[in-house]
């Protein structure tokens, strides 16, 4: 962190040549894949970085443990943890990346190796990461006017992707603790509390299905990627709008089915639903 | 350079896709080059620009409706959640020098939306991590859009020069 923040300090510094252009800049790092999966029989993994911007980037790469959770509204946020207690699934402090700094030119692309060196006597399970790609477009040649006050913003952008090993037997199930809905204007208030089981997170995707007296689906909101680390409480807004009045049940359905992540990865856990009746006046 | 960027997409695909092609059967390999291809993305299209300043006299940028917010796009999994979070600083400094001018972003200093439409933006706080959808299209529509804006206030006597600051906005899937 300490080499972010002496970059940051840099950026500011050549920024200050750069703004008398003050140009629409179009820098970006790409960082593929999103997720990375490691494992005691294969501990060594690449990221890519591909420049698409068309000036040259400095690139810093940090580890830092961290898990998504819900905030007290219900909303999703990534917890970074710079110090993870004892105890704690963490695989930042023995994951390395070679190189963590690096300048990709302009349409260039860079390979990331990923290294895993666990100690010896780390019990089965799954142990996370973040993967933190901080970039900085390099200044163009350019002086700076000072006859005058101007002021300008540039950006340092970061990307954060996520790193799993795993060790030994894994597996991972989620248990729905709580599903309620009240009617508000014209949506269904939702939340829903997810638990995870077994030692690895749970990885899958959650939908819901309104469901009239009859059992027949008259409303469905789509499937919506869901990651239980250790336990969610989220909420979500369900449009009930142009419903007939009268007594439904709220299906929620969760799966370990994702597009998003390859299969090899997945960890197969019985599909789970529950329902609450909900009335619409 | 969207065109540049779909190339170095293709050329990341191929060159992720003989390692998987050794292991998986085809269906697989195609699932993972879609993964590929998906990768989470900022870019700036804008710097938040407050160009020429008269001292003493304050200058606002707003979010939805200045051609000089700063501008951002994100791409990524269609429909996946990511959040974004910015780290304001509160000064713009001009070099390594003494001299700086206060800048605020109020609760309403950025605006968000899936699709490429400032005016239509939603006003948000830059201070409060904004959780999100990526646009629930095939490439190249999938998408998120920010605006920043911001509030100088120079001095009266404000010392001439070039006064920046830097903005690190951070970026990431929540998983969900």
């Amino acid at each position: 962190m300490k080499r972010l923040s002496t970059l940051v300090a840099r950026a500011a510094v050549v920024a200050t040549t750069a703004i008398a252009l003050w140009p629409v800049v179009a820098d970006a790092v790409l960082v593929a894949p999103h997720a990375l999966f490691l494992s005691d029989r294969s501990r060594s993994g690449q990221i890519y970085l591909v420049n698409q911007g068309n000036t040259a980037e400095e690139v810093i790469i940090a580890l830092q443990f961290g898990y998504p959770e819900t905030d007290s509204a219900g909303a999703m946020r990534i917890r970074l943890v710079e110090t993870p207690e004892p105890g704690a699934p963490s695989a930042a402090e023995w994951l390395r990346a070679f190189p963590r700094r690096v300048l990709v030119e302009a349409g260039q692309r860079q390979a990331v190796r990923i290294q895993a060196t666990p100690p010896a006597t780390l019990p089965d399970g799954e142990y996370w990461s973040r993967l933190i790609v901080t970039s900085q477009a390099q200044p163009p040649s350019a002086a700076g006017r000072d006859s005058a006050v101007r002021a300008g913003v540039t950006f340092a952008l970061r990307t954060i992707t996520s790193i799993t090993f795993r060790k030994g037997v894994v597996q991972t199930g989620v248990r729905l603790d709580s599903l309620s809905a009240r009617l508000t204007a014209d949506s269904l208030e939702t939340w829903i509390g997810l638990a995870r089981e077994g030692n690895a997170a749970f990885l899958g995707s959650l939908r819901f299905e309104l469901r009239d007296s009859t059992n027949q689906v008259v409303r469905e909101w789509g499937t919506t990627p869901i990651a239980v680390y250790y336990r969610l409480l989220r909420r979500f807004d369900l449009p009930v709008d142009s419903l007939a009045p009268g007594s439904y049940r709220l299906f929620a359905l969760v799966s370990t089915a994702r597009q998003d992540i390859a299969p090899q990865h997945v960890l197969p856990t019985a599909p789970v639903e529950q329902s609450v009746g909900i009335l619409l006046p | 350079m969207k065109r540049l960027g779909a190339l170095m997409l293709s050329l990341l695909a191929a060159a992720v896709m003989p390692r998987l092609a050794g292991a998986q059967s085809s269906g697989l390999v195609t699932a993972m080059v879609e993964v590929a291809n998906d990768p989470l993305i900022i870019q700036p299209f804008a710097s938040l620009d407050f160009g020429q300043l008269v001292p003493g006299t304050p200058l606002s940028i707003a979010p939805r409706t200045s051609a000089s917010a700063g501008k951002f796009e994100i791409r990524g999994v269609r429909r996946a959640e990511f959040t974004l979070d910015f780290t304001l600083p509160t000064l713009l400094r001009a070099g390594n020098g003494p001299y700086t001018i206060p800048l605020t972003f109020g609760g309403a200093a950025a605006c968000h939306t899936a699709q490429d439409n400032q005016n239509a933006c939603s006003l948000i706080d830059p201070s409060v991590t904004l959780t999100a959808r990526i646009r629930n299209q095939t490439p190249p529509d999938n998408t998120h859009y920010v605006w920043l804006g911001g509030t100088v206030s120079p001095s009266p006597t404000q010392f001439p020069g070039v006064y920046t600051a830097v903005v690190i906005a951070t970026v990431q899937y929540t998983g969900n």
